[in-house]
């Protein structure tokens, strides 16, 4: 069982810088090719003037501060057994290269269901503007126990 | 001007389907997911640690690759990302490498505001579930 005193336990903020092949790489890690996440001249043609993020890039700028819940040596999680139960992205505005992003967030939640240990990151991520780019929930499931 | 989305609010039917995208997972499609997000989990990329350490039948796919193919499909659908406002599900069925996996939406309902609310998904070829529970909300000119 995880300790239910580390709900409302904070990370960040945490600085992402947004790199151009970056975005690239991780939307053609997605199998997702168009243009508009890839080809400049193309999206000069557009109304964003530059390529933009594929969306679900937030599961790199937007949880890294899950990532350090799950390394946490505090809480110190079960990793072996750890899987990703669910996931929630809610965008705001689109990500394009350059933008420096800011990440905060918390332990949201911890609990059990039967011999499934449950805890549950929420972090919000600002662009360089201080502009609300995306929120995300990410609930993650250690089967048979939670921490070591 | 390039309009990326081509179709309108007002064309779009509660319990409409939008097109589905498939997809074989195979073991390479983790190793570049784990280098473009970061996340190295070896039971994504490291067959013996999938086994003998976490006892899974194979390395498995990354929830969170699953569900960019997901989003892929909607943008496939709206045509302009900036659309996607929401994307949530559950990750349920493992996808191990062979599997093939169909990324499926339908409208659940049209807001005010221009919002159209999905019913998303993903199923193996036998129906078996892999992402469930999932909504994507999107805007429409």
């Amino acid at each position: 069982m995880i300790d239910h005193k580390w709900i409302g336990k904070t990370y960040g903020p945490i600085k992402y810088e947004i790199g151009r092949e970056k975005m690239r790489e991780y939307a053609a890690a997605a199998k997702d090719h168009r243009p508009i996440f890839h080809d400049e001249e193309f999206a000069k043609q557009t109304k964003y003037g530059d390529i933009i993020a594929m969306p679900n890039f937030a599961a790199v700028y937007a949880l890294r501060g899950a990532g350090m819940m799950l390394l946490d040596q505090e809480i110190k999680l079960n990793l072996a057994m750890l899987v990703h139960g669910a996931q929630e992205f809610e965008w705001f505005t689109v990500v394009k290269p350059n933008d420096v992003i800011t990440e905060t967030g918390k332990v949201a939640d911890i609990y059990e269901k039967g011999n499934l240990d449950f805890i549950v990151y929420e972090g919000e991520a600002r662009n360089q503007e201080g502009e609300l780019v995306c929120r995300a929930r990410a609930t993650f499931i250690i089967r048979g126990g939670g921490a070591q | 001007m390039i309009e990326l989305c081509d179709i309108k609010y007002d064309d779009v039917q509660v319990g409409q389907e939008i097109p589905s995208f498939s997809h074989k997972f195979d073991r390479m499609d983790a190793i570049v997911y784990a280098g473009a997000s970061g996340d190295f989990n070896p039971i994504h990329t490291n067959p013996y640690f999938a086994k003998e350490v976490a006892m899974l039948p194979d390395v498995i796919a990354h929830g969170l690759f699953n569900m960019a193919l997901l989003g892929k499909t909607v943008m496939d659908w709206i045509g302009d990302p900036g659309y996607l406002k929401k994307l949530s599900c559950q990750f349920r069925g493992m996808v191990i490498p062979g599997d093939t996996v169909i990324f499926k939406g339908r409208v659940r309902e049209k807001l005010e505001g221009n919002l159209v609310v999905l019913d998303v998904w993903a199923e193996k070829e036998d129906g078996s579930e892999v992402l469930k529970g999932g909504e994507a909300v999107v805007w429409l000119p």
